[in-house]
């Protein structure tokens, strides 16, 4: 199957396959290290920040910082300023899969991703 | 070295509200049955976006959310993607049972992805916790604590959790 377009479902993947070259060549270079700071704000409330990690041998930054807020609901004696940690173990989960998804029909050599519902 | 604790508000903490959840927990362990969700659809490329709203909890449908919480996932440029938010690494390796069932939705046609992570119904292992409140107020001063807690069913010591305050 001759494969033509450089992009699908958003993903370059000509780099994709470059990485992927580039692992299989030196597997060290996938080593990756990710981090999250995070500071007690009130309560059961506390701030992550997430900004620098490690990636393809060197100390690397994300292009922006990102702050994300963590609480209980009311029901759990919180304030809901935001999602509980339950919560961000879920959507981690989610969001792991769903790019997994996208990046996997040019690996496949499919236009239409494919999914198993269950 | 026993410290009376006079105030209703610790930390932001409202204690008089959490022992008495804590009470009306150990009284009634199926009322502390939680189940939380998340759902996730891809936008483009490695970008995609969880909503976090609905929640069961205490024996019902919790409505006290107005809104949803909107949290978007990426990966940075090394990754290939345009880093629109942070990478969301996982280890889902441990705890089978415990594992989140989901549901999928593929819309090739549409060019649309979308899953609802559903966890565990779990009840809170602080149910029977050792919580000491009287040191707690020293944890913003504290380099790091250490809580523990114990498995309300079981009573076995299962989880150590350590965080480091600044």
């Amino acid at each position: 199957m001759t494969t033509t377009e450089t992009r699908r479902n958003g993903v370059d993947t000509v780099t994709l396959f470059a990485t992927l070259d580039a692992v299989k060549a030196a597997p060290a270079a996938a080593v990756f290290q990710f981090r999250a700071s995070n500071e007690w704000q009130s309560g059961t409330h506390s701030r992550s920040t997430i900004h620098g990690f490690f990636g393809v041998g060197e100390e690397r930054s994300h292009r922006r910082v990102f702050e994300m807020d963590g609480d209980h609901p009311q029901v759990l004696v919180g304030a809901d300023n935001g999602p509980t940690p339950v919560e961000y173990v879920l959507h981690a989960l989610a969001t792991c899969l769903t790019a997994a998804w996208s990046t996997s029909p040019p690996r496949a050599g499919s236009r239409s991703p494919r999914c198993a519902p269950r | 070295m026993a410290e009376t604790i006079t105030a209703a508000v610790r930390n932001g903490v409202d204690t008089t509200t959490m022992f008495a959840t804590l009470d009306a927990f150990k009284a009634q362990l199926e009322i502390a049955t939680f189940q939380f969700r998340a759902r996730n659809r891809w936008i483009g490329g490695a970008h995609n976006r969880s909503t976090i709203r609905d929640f069961a909890a205490a024996g019902g449908e919790d409505t006290s959310r107005a809104h949803a919480f909107a949290l978007d996932a990426g990966e940075p440029a090394i990754l290939l993607g345009t880093d629109t938010a942070p990478n969301m690494g996982s280890d889902g390796g441990s705890g089978r049972r415990a594992f989140p069932t989901f549901t999928t939705v593929s819309d090739a046609a549409a060019g649309t992805y979308a899953s609802t992570f559903v966890g565990p119904a779990t009840r809170p292992t602080w149910a029977t916790a050792d919580l000491d409140l009287g040191s707690s107020s020293r944890w913003p001063r504290a380099r790091s604590f250490k809580t523990s807690s114990a498995s309300p069913t079981t009573g076995n010591r299962g989880t150590t959790l350590r965080g480091e305050t600044t």
